[in-house]
């Protein structure tokens, strides 16, 4: 499987598991977990549409959303699950924008071609 | 004379300048359509309770969390149900997703961003309901969730058809082809 693709796959595991992971953890209650709850299931959204050959640069959406879940703690409280969570969650989304999916297919010159055109 | 084996006369291509494959062929389109009618089934599931046809709702996992949300101001913010919405939604995902032939990204623009306005949108709205729902109600709706993956699985080969016509349409506009035209038959 193409690195891109493994990328993808893991924010979209870690975006369901920032979904489970204030029930997981016990946090339920905190204002952390309306940020995992908020970010998770966005992230694995963009990371299963970045998938699509014409969709693949939309995996930088979760650059920021990574960068949010590793920012959060600095503007509200997080207990030691919900820090854990947000370090672990915040690298992989952060990783998985730099890590493009396989170019399997040509698209014309994608939504470039729109843009610029010829 | 024998001329030797004929070479195979070529037909029209149906794959878009500088693409690999059509995102209009039947291959791409009814894995979509055979989606939106999983999503369209679930959510006329849903309609059925929050419309008190049924009494309860299927919840495998969450408790009571299917009908704290299914029964939440959230869901009744408009004036039909939410789920209804839902239903319609991907009723339209199914028939824009059918209609038209393997050329319809050049054919038929306007149909081909119309699903795509159809299922993105849909998408996005799933999505947000998803963090609406443990978010402001300490629940989540196993259905509900089914139903927005099922919404997000659709926004990626529906949006590579809607590229496909955007830039048909922009080949049209280079051609000096009016708007309405390019939309509506893409330029022919």
């Amino acid at each position: 499987m193409a690195r891109g693709t493994v990328a993808q796959l893991a924010a979209l595991v870690a975006g369901v598991a920032l979904m489970a992971a204030p029930a997981v953890g016990g946090y339920s209650g905190d204002a952390a977990a309306d940020v995992h709850r908020t970010v998770g299931p966005f992230a694995a959204a963009i990371a299963v549409t970045a998938l699509w050959p014409a969709l693949g640069s939309l995996r930088w959406a979760n650059l920021v959303l990574g960068a949010v879940l590793l920012l959060a703690p600095a503007v509200v409280g997080h207990d030691t699950s919900a820090l854990v969570a947000a370090a672990a969650g915040g690298a992989v989304l952060v990783a998985s924008a730099f890590v493009a999916p396989p170019a399997r297919h040509r698209t014309g010159g994608g939504w470039r071609e729109l843009v610029e055109g010829r | 004379m024998n001329a030797g084996p004929r070479a195979p006369v070529p037909r029209a291509s149906h794959v878009p300048p500088g693409w690999d494959y059509n995102p209009s062929a039947w291959s791409q389109r009814t894995p979509i359509v055979a989606l939106a009618l999983v999503g369209g089934a679930i959510a006329i599931y849903l309609s059925l309770y929050q419309l008190d046809v049924v009494a309860s709702v299927w919840e495998p996992f969450f408790g009571s969390g299917s009908r704290r949300v299914l029964d939440s101001p959230t869901s009744r913010v408009l004036p039909v149900p939410d789920a209804v919405l839902g239903a319609a939604g991907y009723l339209v995902d199914a028939v824009t997703g059918l209609i038209g032939g393997v050329d319809r990204w050049r054919r038929m623009p306007w149909l081909v961003i119309l699903f795509g306005v159809a299922v993105g949108p849909l998408g996005a709205i799933s999505v947000l309901l998803v963090v609406i729902q443990p978010v402001t109600y300490d629940a989540f709706c196993t259905l509900c969730l089914a139903s927005a993956v099922v919404s997000v699985l659709m926004i990626g080969p529906a949006v590579d058809e809607v590229l496909a016509s955007l830039q048909h349409v922009r080949r049209a506009r280079q051609r000096n082809v009016g708007w309405a035209r390019a939309l509506i038959s893409g330029g022919a």
